[in-house]
């Protein structure tokens, strides 16, 4: 792996410090409601952020290509994707599966349940609960999931301190119409923007000086690690709901059958 | 504040709350079950079979008194034809 050269001076003007102690006053000063526009509030934190990397960049004396390989060495180590999700959402997929079928199959057959002893019918109405409660259980957790997966990320909305304009299109592309069936017009306008986008894009990447790829590729090295934290997190809330939820009702039919081979149900 | 190993830990309140869910949802559904025990096989046999006895009881009481009808009438004929109705 490169090291990363320690190198870096320290630049002239606002110190860590004082931007931290700006961003905390105008933190505290913003008044946030429920429904508050909260990107308008956000941008003289953003503003103060970008000033402070632009100029401690700016004030780098060491190599910037060797920084930029030891960044993107660590980037591309970054773990992104969480192991426990997919087989949650995998199980309760089943699970709703198998309780579809068992529903048909109880109606079908729900009048020959008389037939059968006390104790029997009781105890089939435990299991019941306890698989409706898993039912219940796993439709919460994939309605969680879609709201995760839905999840609109802060840096989204950011215009300088978000995903830096190389790695992420919302900096190059120019937004045109996504319907899967378009006019001939749409089409033209979509194909226009595209020229005039890689025009830009071009000029761009043509001109891009090394500070600047320097700031590119440490924005989105903290991006990716900020995703990490929410992907992270995420999962590990998910797997929380599933598994309090999925012990709730194994213990719940633990209880009653407990109680009703005790003669208490 | 940063991130800590806490945060991702379980939680006991979060068990108790499941646990606490759980079991009223359950004992609240369990609360609306009746359990009673329907007929066996047997007794419904049982049960068709003297309903068919008993038809065909009915059936053969039906055709008797339509052979008592049938005797009144014919009596009741003979009778009207000596007293020249006829």
């Amino acid at each position: 792996m490169t090291e990363v050269p320690q190198s870096a001076t320290q630049a002239a003007g606002d110190t860590l410090e004082s931007v931290l102690a700006s961003i905390q006053r105008l933190e505290q000063a913003t008044d946030i409601g429920w429904c508050s526009d909260w990107v308008k509030s956000f941008k003289p934190i953003e503003t103060i952020t970008d000033e402070f990397v632009n100029k401690r960049i700016a004030a780098f004396a060491g190599k910037e290509e060797d920084l930029i390989n030891g960044i993107k060495a660590r980037r591309e180590r970054l773990s992104l994707s969480s192991g426990i999700t997919n087989q949650i959402i995998s199980i309760c997929q089943q699970i709703l599966g198998f309780g579809a079928a068992g529903i048909a199959l109880t109606v079908g057959f729900i009048d020959k349940i008389k037939q059968f002893s006390i104790p029997v019918q009781k105890s089939l109405a435990i299991v019941g609960i306890f698989y409706s409660e898993l039912i219940v259980l796993s439709l919460l957790v994939l309605i969680w999931y879609m709201l995760q997966a839905r999840f609109r990320y802060p840096s989204l909305y950011f215009d300088k301190i978000g995903n830096a304009w190389p790695f992420f299109y919302y900096a190059s592309i120019t937004p045109v119409t996504r319907s899967p069936i378009q006019t001939s017009k749409q089409r033209f306008v979509a194909s226009a923007s595209y020229a005039i986008d890689f025009a830009n894009f071009t000029e761009r990447v043509l001109n891009e000086k090394p500070k600047e790829r320097l700031r590119a590729e440490l924005q989105q090295y903290f991006l990716l690690m900020s995703y990490q934290a929410y992907v992270h997190q995420f999962s590990l809330r998910l797997a929380s709901v599933f598994t309090y939820g999925f012990l709730g009702a194994v213990g719940t039919a633990l209880l009653m059958f407990g109680l009703l081979f005790g003669g208490r149900l | 504040m940063k991130y800590k190993g806490k945060i991702g830990e379980f939680k006991w309140w979060g068990f108790v709350l499941s646990l606490l869910l759980c079991v009223s949802v359950g004992f609240l559904a369990y609360s609306r079950f009746v359990f009673v025990n329907g007929p066996t096989q047997d007794q419904i046999k049982a049960t068709a079979d003297d309903a068919l006895t008993r038809v065909n009881d009915l059936q053969a009481q039906v055709a008797n008194l339509k052979e008592q009808v049938s005797a009144l009438q014919k009596q009741v004929l003979s009778i009207d034809k000596g007293h020249g109705l006829h």
